[in-house]
Protein backbone atom coordinates (compact mmCIF):
# COMPACT_ATOMS: atom_id res chain seq x y z
CA UNK A 1 0.00 0.00 0.00
CA UNK A 2 1.41 3.49 -1.44
CA UNK A 3 1.03 6.35 1.32
CA UNK A 4 0.14 9.66 -1.32
CA UNK A 5 0.76 12.89 -0.05
CA UNK A 6 -0.33 15.85 -2.52
CA UNK A 7 -0.01 19.27 -1.73
CA UNK A 8 0.00 18.72 1.86
CA UNK A 9 0.07 21.60 3.97
CA UNK A 10 -0.72 22.69 7.64
CA UNK A 11 -0.63 25.86 8.74
CA UNK A 12 -1.01 27.58 12.63
CA UNK A 13 -1.98 31.29 12.37
CA UNK A 14 0.49 32.68 10.43
CA UNK A 15 3.09 29.71 10.93
CA UNK A 16 3.56 27.08 8.19
CA UNK A 17 4.42 23.96 9.78
CA UNK A 18 3.82 21.48 6.69
CA UNK A 19 4.04 23.39 3.61
CA UNK A 20 2.90 21.94 0.08
CA UNK A 21 3.88 18.15 0.19
CA UNK A 22 3.65 16.06 -2.39
CA UNK A 23 5.43 12.22 -2.04
CA UNK A 24 5.01 8.58 -2.75
CA UNK A 25 6.12 6.22 0.20
CA UNK A 26 6.15 3.01 -1.74
CA UNK A 27 5.64 -0.59 -0.14
CA UNK A 28 8.48 -2.82 0.38
CA UNK A 29 10.94 -1.02 1.70
CA UNK A 30 11.87 1.12 4.44
CA UNK A 31 11.83 4.88 3.66
CA UNK A 32 13.50 7.55 6.01
CA UNK A 33 11.61 10.34 7.92
CA UNK A 34 14.52 13.40 8.32
CA UNK A 35 14.56 16.98 9.37
CA UNK A 36 15.48 19.13 12.09
CA UNK A 37 13.50 19.93 15.03
CA UNK A 38 10.42 21.17 14.04
CA UNK A 39 10.61 20.90 10.45
CA UNK A 40 6.98 19.29 10.82
CA UNK A 41 7.94 15.21 10.58
CA UNK A 42 5.67 14.73 13.24
CA UNK A 43 2.89 16.88 11.65
CA UNK A 44 2.97 15.42 8.44
CA UNK A 45 2.50 11.66 10.42
CA UNK A 46 -0.27 13.37 12.85
CA UNK A 47 -2.13 14.72 9.48
CA UNK A 48 -1.11 10.68 7.38
CA UNK A 49 -3.01 9.39 10.60
CA UNK A 50 -6.19 11.50 10.54
CA UNK A 51 -5.62 13.42 14.07
CA UNK A 52 -4.41 16.93 12.84
CA UNK A 53 -6.64 18.35 9.73
CA UNK A 54 -4.87 19.59 6.66
CA UNK A 55 -5.30 23.65 6.04
CA UNK A 56 -5.27 22.25 2.30
CA UNK A 57 -4.12 18.79 0.59
CA UNK A 58 -4.66 15.35 1.03
CA UNK A 59 -2.69 12.62 2.99
CA UNK A 60 -4.60 9.41 0.92
CA UNK A 61 -3.61 5.36 1.95
CA UNK A 62 -4.18 2.80 -0.68
CA UNK A 63 -6.04 5.92 -2.43
CA UNK A 64 -8.56 6.56 0.44
CA UNK A 65 -8.07 8.85 4.10
CA UNK A 66 -7.35 7.20 7.17
CA UNK A 67 -10.80 8.42 8.17
CA UNK A 68 -12.50 6.37 6.00
CA UNK A 69 -10.57 3.58 6.22
CA UNK A 70 -12.75 0.27 8.33
CA UNK A 71 -10.80 -0.34 11.41
CA UNK A 72 -7.44 0.96 10.80
CA UNK A 73 -5.41 -0.29 12.90
CA UNK A 74 -5.53 -3.51 10.82
CA UNK A 75 -4.35 -1.49 8.13
CA UNK A 76 -2.29 0.96 9.70
CA UNK A 77 -0.64 0.57 13.04
CA UNK A 78 1.70 3.26 14.53
CA UNK A 79 3.96 4.45 16.96
CA UNK A 80 3.96 7.87 17.56
CA UNK A 81 5.16 8.69 21.14
CA UNK A 82 5.35 5.74 23.66
CA UNK A 83 4.69 7.60 26.65
CA UNK A 84 0.85 7.80 25.93
CA UNK A 85 -0.50 5.10 28.01
CA UNK A 86 -2.52 5.56 30.59
CA UNK A 87 0.58 4.43 33.78
CA UNK A 88 -1.90 2.87 35.90
CA UNK A 89 -2.88 0.29 32.96
CA UNK A 90 -1.36 -3.00 32.43
CA UNK A 91 0.89 -3.39 28.77
CA UNK A 92 -1.88 -6.54 28.95
CA UNK A 93 -4.86 -4.45 29.73
CA UNK A 94 -3.72 -1.85 27.04
CA UNK A 95 -3.31 -3.81 24.10
CA UNK A 96 -6.53 -5.48 25.09
CA UNK A 97 -8.15 -2.47 24.70
CA UNK A 98 -6.87 -1.39 21.21
CA UNK A 99 -7.88 -4.73 19.48
CA UNK A 100 -11.25 -4.41 20.85
CA UNK A 101 -11.74 -1.21 19.56
CA UNK A 102 -10.98 -2.69 16.09
CA UNK A 103 -12.22 -6.46 16.68
CA UNK A 104 -9.25 -7.67 16.58
CA UNK A 105 -8.46 -11.43 18.34
CA UNK A 106 -7.12 -11.44 21.81
CA UNK A 107 -4.63 -13.88 20.96
CA UNK A 108 -3.21 -10.71 19.00
CA UNK A 109 -2.49 -9.42 22.12
CA UNK A 110 0.06 -11.90 23.15
CA UNK A 111 1.62 -12.70 19.91
CA UNK A 112 2.62 -9.10 19.98
CA UNK A 113 3.92 -9.31 23.07
CA UNK A 114 6.21 -11.79 22.54
CA UNK A 115 7.33 -10.15 19.32
CA UNK A 116 8.43 -7.32 21.36
CA UNK A 117 9.72 -9.11 24.12
CA UNK A 118 7.49 -7.93 27.13
CA UNK A 119 5.53 -11.32 27.65
CA UNK A 120 6.92 -10.97 31.62
CA UNK A 121 6.54 -7.77 31.59
CA UNK A 122 2.58 -7.41 30.25
CA UNK A 123 1.70 -7.81 33.72
CA UNK A 124 3.17 -4.65 34.71
CA UNK A 125 1.16 -0.75 34.86
CA UNK A 126 2.66 1.22 32.11
CA UNK A 127 3.78 3.66 34.33
CA UNK A 128 6.28 1.46 35.66
CA UNK A 129 8.06 0.73 32.48
CA UNK A 130 11.54 1.87 31.12
CA UNK A 131 11.30 4.31 28.14
CA UNK A 132 12.66 1.42 26.51
CA UNK A 133 10.06 -1.15 27.44
CA UNK A 134 7.29 1.54 26.81
CA UNK A 135 8.83 1.92 23.05
CA UNK A 136 8.22 -1.54 22.68
CA UNK A 137 4.79 -1.69 24.03
CA UNK A 138 4.25 0.98 21.27
CA UNK A 139 5.69 -1.08 18.62
CA UNK A 140 3.29 -3.72 19.89
CA UNK A 141 0.19 -1.59 19.81
CA UNK A 142 1.53 -1.10 16.19
CA UNK A 143 1.31 -4.41 15.27
CA UNK A 144 -1.26 -5.22 16.97
CA UNK A 145 -3.46 -5.57 13.74
CA UNK A 146 -0.53 -6.87 11.66
CA UNK A 147 -1.14 -3.62 9.36
CA UNK A 148 0.40 -3.02 5.46
CA UNK A 149 1.39 0.60 6.75
CA UNK A 150 3.33 1.11 9.56
CA UNK A 151 4.64 4.60 10.59
CA UNK A 152 7.23 5.13 13.54
CA UNK A 153 8.22 8.54 15.16
CA UNK A 154 11.33 8.39 16.49
CA UNK A 155 11.44 4.20 17.68
CA UNK A 156 14.43 3.60 18.97
CA UNK A 157 14.14 6.37 21.50
CA UNK A 158 15.25 5.19 24.73
CA UNK A 159 16.62 1.88 23.29
CA UNK A 160 19.60 0.23 24.50
CA UNK A 161 22.34 -0.67 21.36
CA UNK A 162 20.32 -4.54 21.39
CA UNK A 163 16.72 -2.66 21.08
CA UNK A 164 18.26 -0.96 18.60
CA UNK A 165 19.28 -3.73 16.19
CA UNK A 166 16.44 -5.42 16.82
CA UNK A 167 14.11 -2.27 15.66
CA UNK A 168 16.21 -2.27 12.46
CA UNK A 169 15.82 -5.91 11.81
CA UNK A 170 12.36 -5.74 12.95
CA UNK A 171 11.50 -2.61 10.48
CA UNK A 172 13.86 -4.71 7.45
CA UNK A 173 11.68 -7.55 7.80
CA UNK A 174 8.34 -5.94 7.87
CA UNK A 175 9.92 -3.94 4.36
CA UNK A 176 11.05 -7.10 3.21
CA UNK A 177 7.34 -8.89 3.81
CA UNK A 178 6.13 -6.06 1.32
CA UNK A 179 4.67 -3.76 3.96
CA UNK A 180 5.32 -0.02 3.80
CA UNK A 181 7.58 0.99 6.40
CA UNK A 182 7.70 5.07 7.40
CA UNK A 183 9.94 5.92 9.72
CA UNK A 184 11.30 9.73 11.19
CA UNK A 185 14.90 9.25 13.14
CA UNK A 186 17.38 11.77 14.57
CA UNK A 187 19.70 8.92 14.76
CA UNK A 188 21.74 9.10 11.48
CA UNK A 189 23.77 6.16 11.56
CA UNK A 190 21.04 4.20 12.83
CA UNK A 191 18.91 5.53 9.20
CA UNK A 192 21.79 4.52 7.37
CA UNK A 193 21.28 1.03 7.73
CA UNK A 194 17.72 1.20 8.31
CA UNK A 195 16.14 2.91 5.21
CA UNK A 196 16.43 2.39 1.64
CA UNK A 197 14.71 5.95 0.83
CA UNK A 198 14.61 9.17 2.09
CA UNK A 199 12.53 12.07 2.39
CA UNK A 200 14.56 15.19 3.76
CA UNK A 201 12.40 17.87 4.94
CA UNK A 202 13.33 21.36 6.61
CA UNK A 203 10.98 24.46 7.48
CA UNK A 204 8.07 21.77 6.30
CA UNK A 205 9.13 21.86 2.62
CA UNK A 206 10.90 18.77 1.29
CA UNK A 207 14.88 19.13 0.75
CA UNK A 208 15.08 15.85 -0.97
CA UNK A 209 13.11 12.71 -1.65
CA UNK A 210 15.94 10.10 -3.44
CA UNK A 211 17.15 6.06 -2.49
CA UNK A 212 19.54 6.66 0.30
CA UNK A 213 22.66 5.93 -1.73
CA UNK A 214 21.98 8.88 -4.28
CA UNK A 215 21.58 11.30 -0.87
CA UNK A 216 24.83 9.66 0.08
CA UNK A 217 26.42 9.90 -3.07
CA UNK A 218 25.22 13.42 -4.27
CA UNK A 219 26.98 14.84 -0.86
CA UNK A 220 30.03 17.15 -1.35
CA UNK A 221 31.71 14.80 1.61
CA UNK A 222 31.16 12.39 -0.86
CA UNK A 223 34.53 12.11 -2.41
CA UNK A 224 37.57 9.96 -4.19
CA UNK A 225 40.54 8.30 -3.03
CA UNK A 226 43.55 8.69 -5.60
CA UNK A 227 46.96 7.22 -4.41
CA UNK A 228 50.01 7.57 -7.00
CA UNK A 229 53.29 7.94 -6.71
CA UNK A 230 52.58 10.46 -9.20
CA UNK A 231 50.04 12.67 -7.42
CA UNK A 232 52.03 16.04 -8.19
CA UNK A 233 52.02 15.57 -12.06
CA UNK A 234 48.19 13.72 -11.92
CA UNK A 235 47.14 16.81 -9.75
CA UNK A 236 47.79 19.46 -12.82
CA UNK A 237 45.94 16.70 -15.40
CA UNK A 238 43.09 16.90 -13.34
CA UNK A 239 43.54 20.56 -13.06
CA UNK A 240 43.42 21.14 -16.28
CA UNK A 241 40.52 18.96 -16.60
CA UNK A 242 38.75 21.82 -14.41
CA UNK A 243 38.25 19.06 -11.36
CA UNK A 244 38.58 20.39 -8.17
CA UNK A 245 41.79 18.38 -5.99
CA UNK A 246 42.52 18.48 -2.56
CA UNK A 247 46.26 16.89 -1.55
CA UNK A 248 45.32 15.13 1.54
CA UNK A 249 49.38 13.74 1.55
CA UNK A 250 52.46 13.35 -0.43
CA UNK A 251 51.33 10.49 -2.63
CA UNK A 252 47.28 10.83 -1.99
CA UNK A 253 44.34 13.32 -3.53
CA UNK A 254 40.79 14.17 -2.70
CA UNK A 255 38.80 14.59 -5.62
CA UNK A 256 35.32 15.80 -4.98
CA UNK A 257 32.81 16.66 -8.04
CA UNK A 258 33.78 13.47 -10.61
CA UNK A 259 33.29 10.42 -11.46
CA UNK A 260 35.74 7.67 -10.70
CA UNK A 261 35.60 6.61 -14.65
CA UNK A 262 36.86 10.04 -15.59
CA UNK A 263 39.84 9.69 -13.36
CA UNK A 264 40.77 7.08 -14.23
CA UNK A 265 40.50 7.76 -17.80
CA UNK A 266 42.61 11.22 -17.23
CA UNK A 267 45.45 9.02 -15.46
CA UNK A 268 45.56 6.33 -18.07
CA UNK A 269 45.63 9.19 -20.54
CA UNK A 270 48.47 11.20 -18.75
CA UNK A 271 50.11 7.74 -17.97
CA UNK A 272 50.08 8.21 -14.54
CA UNK A 273 50.50 5.22 -12.41
CA UNK A 274 47.57 4.37 -9.48
CA UNK A 275 47.71 2.32 -6.81
CA UNK A 276 44.27 2.85 -5.50
CA UNK A 277 41.10 4.90 -6.72
CA UNK A 278 38.29 4.74 -4.77
CA UNK A 279 35.45 6.52 -3.79
CA UNK A 280 34.91 7.12 0.14
CA UNK A 281 31.20 7.75 1.18
CA UNK A 282 30.15 10.60 2.98
CA UNK A 283 28.07 9.49 5.81
CA UNK A 284 24.41 10.02 5.77
CA UNK A 285 24.89 12.37 8.33
CA UNK A 286 27.10 14.40 6.50
CA UNK A 287 24.90 14.52 3.88
CA UNK A 288 22.07 15.12 6.06
CA UNK A 289 24.05 18.20 7.65
CA UNK A 290 24.58 19.60 4.20
CA UNK A 291 21.13 19.49 3.12
CA UNK A 292 19.72 20.94 6.02
CA UNK A 293 22.33 23.74 7.00
CA UNK A 294 19.67 26.66 5.80
CA UNK A 295 16.85 24.40 7.25
CA UNK A 296 17.70 24.66 11.11
CA UNK A 297 14.94 26.12 13.12
CA UNK A 298 16.40 25.55 16.48
CA UNK A 299 20.74 25.48 15.65
CA UNK A 300 23.17 26.33 17.33
CA UNK A 301 25.45 28.33 15.48
CA UNK A 302 27.42 26.85 13.27
CA UNK B 1 -20.49 -3.11 14.67
CA UNK B 2 -17.80 -0.94 14.85
CA UNK B 3 -19.75 1.57 17.45
CA UNK B 4 -20.11 -2.18 19.54
CA UNK B 5 -16.01 -2.85 18.76
CA UNK B 6 -15.75 0.81 20.33
CA UNK B 7 -18.04 0.64 23.55
CA UNK B 8 -16.09 -2.66 24.41
CA UNK B 9 -12.42 -1.15 24.28
CA UNK B 10 -14.54 1.68 26.32
CA UNK B 11 -15.37 -1.03 29.04
CA UNK B 12 -11.66 -2.47 28.95
CA UNK B 13 -10.28 0.62 29.48
CA UNK B 14 -12.39 1.90 32.41
CA UNK B 15 -11.70 -1.56 34.56
CA UNK B 16 -8.15 -1.40 33.67
CA UNK B 17 -7.65 1.30 35.94
CA UNK B 18 -7.83 1.62 39.63
CA UNK B 19 -9.09 5.54 39.40
CA UNK B 20 -12.46 3.68 38.64
CA UNK B 21 -13.03 1.60 41.43
CA UNK B 22 -11.76 4.20 43.90
CA UNK B 23 -14.59 6.95 42.93
CA UNK B 24 -17.20 4.22 42.44
CA UNK B 25 -16.51 3.22 45.87
CA UNK B 26 -16.07 6.74 46.94
CA UNK B 27 -19.49 7.82 45.88
CA UNK B 28 -20.69 4.53 47.80
CA UNK B 29 -18.84 6.06 50.81
CA UNK B 30 -20.43 9.96 50.38
CA UNK B 31 -23.71 8.64 49.67
CA UNK B 32 -23.84 6.00 52.57
CA UNK B 33 -22.41 8.56 55.27
CA UNK B 34 -24.61 11.26 54.13
CA UNK B 35 -28.13 9.52 54.62
CA UNK B 36 -26.92 8.09 57.58
CA UNK B 37 -25.98 11.42 59.13
CA UNK B 38 -28.76 13.34 57.48
CA UNK B 39 -31.12 10.18 59.57
CA UNK B 40 -28.89 10.39 62.79
CA UNK B 41 -29.40 14.02 62.76
CA UNK B 42 -33.59 14.24 62.36
CA UNK B 43 -33.74 11.92 65.32
CA UNK B 44 -31.09 13.67 67.74
CA UNK B 45 -33.21 16.91 67.30
CA UNK B 46 -36.56 15.34 67.77
CA UNK B 47 -35.11 13.25 70.53
CA UNK B 48 -33.93 16.56 72.30
CA UNK B 49 -36.33 19.16 73.52
CA UNK B 50 -32.83 21.54 73.67
CA UNK B 51 -32.91 21.77 70.26
CA UNK B 52 -36.82 21.64 69.79
CA UNK B 53 -36.12 25.71 69.05
CA UNK B 54 -34.12 25.22 66.15
CA UNK B 55 -35.99 22.28 64.28
CA UNK B 56 -37.51 23.71 61.04
CA UNK B 57 -40.06 20.91 60.81
CA UNK B 58 -42.56 19.82 63.14
CA UNK B 59 -42.54 16.39 61.53
CA UNK B 60 -42.22 13.45 63.58
CA UNK B 61 -41.18 10.78 61.18
CA UNK B 62 -39.29 11.06 57.99
CA UNK B 63 -39.93 9.34 54.65
CA UNK B 64 -36.72 7.03 54.15
CA UNK B 65 -36.13 8.16 51.10
CA UNK B 66 -35.63 11.74 52.27
CA UNK B 67 -32.07 11.69 52.50
CA UNK B 68 -31.28 10.58 49.40
CA UNK B 69 -31.43 13.92 47.53
CA UNK B 70 -28.71 15.50 49.33
CA UNK B 71 -26.78 12.98 49.68
CA UNK B 72 -27.13 12.49 46.01
CA UNK B 73 -25.67 15.65 45.57
CA UNK B 74 -22.66 15.32 47.83
CA UNK B 75 -21.86 11.52 46.50
CA UNK B 76 -22.02 13.01 42.45
CA UNK B 77 -18.61 15.06 43.18
CA UNK B 78 -17.06 11.39 43.25
CA UNK B 79 -19.47 10.22 40.15
CA UNK B 80 -18.18 13.99 38.32
CA UNK B 81 -14.07 12.26 38.87
CA UNK B 82 -15.04 8.92 37.81
CA UNK B 83 -16.82 10.28 34.27
CA UNK B 84 -14.66 12.74 33.25
CA UNK B 85 -11.34 10.83 33.82
CA UNK B 86 -12.58 8.71 30.95
CA UNK B 87 -11.97 11.38 28.93
CA UNK B 88 -9.36 14.05 30.89
CA UNK B 89 -6.74 10.74 31.68
CA UNK B 90 -6.79 10.15 27.94
CA UNK B 91 -5.71 13.81 27.35
CA UNK B 92 -3.35 14.02 30.18
CA UNK B 93 -1.56 10.30 28.87
CA UNK B 94 -1.47 11.40 25.21
CA UNK B 95 -3.44 8.09 24.84
CA UNK B 96 -6.51 9.84 23.08
CA UNK B 97 -4.21 9.96 19.77
CA UNK B 98 -4.28 5.80 19.94
CA UNK B 99 -7.72 5.85 20.39
CA UNK B 100 -8.48 8.11 18.02
CA UNK B 101 -6.06 6.27 15.78
CA UNK B 102 -8.51 3.62 16.02
CA UNK B 103 -11.66 5.09 15.91
CA UNK B 104 -11.23 8.31 13.56
CA UNK B 105 -14.91 9.32 14.09
CA UNK B 106 -15.20 11.57 16.41
CA UNK B 107 -19.17 11.13 17.05
CA UNK B 108 -18.49 7.27 17.63
CA UNK B 109 -15.82 8.09 20.20
CA UNK B 110 -17.79 9.95 22.19
CA UNK B 111 -20.90 8.11 22.08
CA UNK B 112 -18.68 4.81 23.09
CA UNK B 113 -17.23 6.83 26.03
CA UNK B 114 -20.77 8.54 27.20
CA UNK B 115 -22.39 4.96 26.42
CA UNK B 116 -20.15 3.05 28.84
CA UNK B 117 -19.98 5.79 31.03
CA UNK B 118 -23.65 6.49 31.56
CA UNK B 119 -24.67 2.65 31.54
CA UNK B 120 -21.98 2.10 34.64
CA UNK B 121 -23.29 4.76 36.06
CA UNK B 122 -26.71 4.04 36.31
CA UNK B 123 -25.84 0.99 37.22
CA UNK B 124 -23.85 2.39 40.34
CA UNK B 125 -26.40 5.12 41.09
CA UNK B 126 -29.40 2.34 41.70
CA UNK B 127 -26.41 0.70 44.13
CA UNK B 128 -25.97 4.21 45.17
CA UNK B 129 -29.63 4.65 45.83
CA UNK B 130 -30.10 1.57 47.44
CA UNK B 131 -27.14 2.08 49.78
CA UNK B 132 -28.53 5.29 50.58
CA UNK B 133 -31.93 3.93 51.87
CA UNK B 134 -30.14 1.29 53.73
CA UNK B 135 -27.84 4.11 55.50
CA UNK B 136 -30.97 6.27 56.23
CA UNK B 137 -32.61 3.35 57.48
CA UNK B 138 -29.57 3.12 59.88
CA UNK B 139 -29.92 6.93 60.83
CA UNK B 140 -33.58 6.80 61.07
CA UNK B 141 -34.28 3.88 63.02
CA UNK B 142 -38.28 3.75 64.24
CA UNK B 143 -38.24 7.02 62.66
CA UNK B 144 -38.58 6.04 58.99
CA UNK B 145 -41.85 5.99 56.70
CA UNK B 146 -41.78 3.67 53.55
CA UNK B 147 -43.70 4.42 50.98
CA UNK B 148 -42.87 1.72 48.64
CA UNK B 149 -43.56 3.86 45.37
CA UNK B 150 -42.33 6.77 46.34
CA UNK B 151 -38.76 4.80 47.54
CA UNK B 152 -38.28 3.34 43.85
CA UNK B 153 -38.54 6.72 41.95
CA UNK B 154 -36.51 8.21 44.88
CA UNK B 155 -33.88 5.58 43.65
CA UNK B 156 -34.29 5.53 40.18
CA UNK B 157 -33.93 9.20 39.87
CA UNK B 158 -30.79 8.87 41.68
CA UNK B 159 -29.85 6.83 39.14
CA UNK B 160 -31.08 8.94 35.93
CA UNK B 161 -29.57 11.94 37.71
CA UNK B 162 -26.34 10.66 37.99
CA UNK B 163 -26.19 9.73 34.35
CA UNK B 164 -27.15 12.98 32.76
CA UNK B 165 -24.90 14.31 35.18
CA UNK B 166 -21.79 11.81 34.50
CA UNK B 167 -22.78 12.53 29.98
CA UNK B 168 -22.26 15.85 31.25
CA UNK B 169 -18.48 15.29 32.84
CA UNK B 170 -17.76 13.13 29.89
CA UNK B 171 -18.67 15.92 27.47
CA UNK B 172 -17.21 19.03 29.37
CA UNK B 173 -13.62 16.81 29.57
CA UNK B 174 -13.68 16.37 26.08
CA UNK B 175 -13.84 19.83 25.91
CA UNK B 176 -11.42 21.01 28.59
CA UNK B 177 -9.34 18.32 28.18
CA UNK B 178 -8.07 18.93 31.42
CA UNK B 179 -9.02 18.08 34.62
CA UNK B 180 -9.07 20.64 37.04
CA UNK B 181 -10.53 22.82 34.67
CA UNK B 182 -13.80 20.42 33.95
CA UNK B 183 -14.00 19.03 37.31
CA UNK B 184 -14.47 23.38 37.79
CA UNK B 185 -16.69 23.62 35.05
CA UNK B 186 -18.63 20.80 36.26
CA UNK B 187 -19.02 22.41 39.28
CA UNK B 188 -20.16 26.14 38.22
CA UNK B 189 -22.79 24.15 36.20
CA UNK B 190 -24.39 22.06 38.86
CA UNK B 191 -23.52 24.11 42.21
CA UNK B 192 -23.25 27.20 41.18
CA UNK B 193 -26.96 27.63 40.27
CA UNK B 194 -27.84 26.43 43.65
CA UNK B 195 -26.54 29.65 45.30
CA UNK B 196 -28.29 31.97 43.15
CA UNK B 197 -32.11 32.40 43.32
CA UNK B 198 -34.71 33.53 41.33
CA UNK B 199 -36.96 32.54 37.97
CA UNK B 200 -33.50 32.04 35.83
CA UNK B 201 -32.13 29.64 38.34
CA UNK B 202 -34.81 26.54 37.74
CA UNK B 203 -33.58 26.83 34.17
CA UNK B 204 -30.01 26.10 34.95
CA UNK B 205 -28.71 22.57 35.36
CA UNK B 206 -28.16 22.57 39.07
CA UNK B 207 -31.03 23.78 40.24
CA UNK B 208 -33.52 21.45 37.67
CA UNK B 209 -31.41 18.61 38.52
CA UNK B 210 -31.86 19.32 42.60
CA UNK B 211 -35.48 19.83 42.27
CA UNK B 212 -35.55 16.98 39.40
CA UNK B 213 -33.87 14.93 42.18
CA UNK B 214 -36.71 16.21 45.41
CA UNK B 215 -39.67 16.34 43.71
CA UNK B 216 -39.36 14.26 40.56
CA UNK B 217 -41.20 16.72 37.79
CA UNK B 218 -40.47 16.06 34.09
CA UNK B 219 -39.75 19.21 33.38
CA UNK B 220 -36.92 19.98 35.77
CA UNK B 221 -35.84 16.62 34.54
CA UNK B 222 -36.25 17.64 30.64
CA UNK B 223 -34.33 20.63 31.48
CA UNK B 224 -31.45 18.84 32.54
CA UNK B 225 -31.45 16.75 29.75
CA UNK B 226 -31.79 19.55 27.21
CA UNK B 227 -27.93 20.82 29.10
CA UNK B 228 -26.68 17.59 28.81
CA UNK B 229 -27.30 17.30 24.95
CA UNK B 230 -25.85 20.77 24.46
CA UNK B 231 -22.68 19.79 26.48
CA UNK B 232 -22.60 17.03 24.31
CA UNK B 233 -22.82 18.93 21.15
CA UNK B 234 -20.87 21.05 21.90
CA UNK B 235 -18.14 18.19 22.78
CA UNK B 236 -18.87 16.72 19.59
CA UNK B 237 -18.15 20.08 17.55
CA UNK B 238 -14.78 20.62 19.57
CA UNK B 239 -13.42 16.98 18.61
CA UNK B 240 -14.27 17.50 14.91
CA UNK B 241 -12.48 20.51 14.69
CA UNK B 242 -9.97 20.14 17.26
CA UNK B 243 -6.36 18.58 15.91
CA UNK B 244 -5.51 15.73 18.67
Amino acid sequence: MTITLTGLTKRYGSTVAVHDISLQIAPGKVTGFLGPNGSGKSTTMRMILGLDHPTSGTALINGRRYADIRHPLRTVGALLDAKAVHPGRTARNHLRAMAASNGIPERRVSEALETVGLTTAAGKRAGTLSLGMSQRLGIAEALLGDPEVLIFDEPVNGLDPDGVRWVRQLMRSLAAEGRTVFVSSHLMSEMQLTADHLVVIGKGRVIRDAPIQQVIAGSAATEIRVRSPQAEALRGHLAAASITVRQTAPDELAVAGARIEQIGDIAYAAGVRLHELSRQDASLEEAYLELTANDVEYGAVR
Amino acid sequence: MTAQASARSEWIKLWSVRSTWWCLASSVLLMAACAWTLGKDFVHDLENPAEQAVRDTTATTMPLHEPLVLSALLAQFAVVAFAMLAMTGEYATGLIRSTLRAQPSRGRVLLAKVGVVGAVTFASGLVLGVAGLAAAQLGLSDYAVVDGGATAGAVFRVAAYLTLVSAISVGMGAILRGGVGTMGAVLVLLVGPLLIAGPLSDYLPGTAGATFLRDGTARDGIVLALWTAAVLAAAYTTLRRRDA
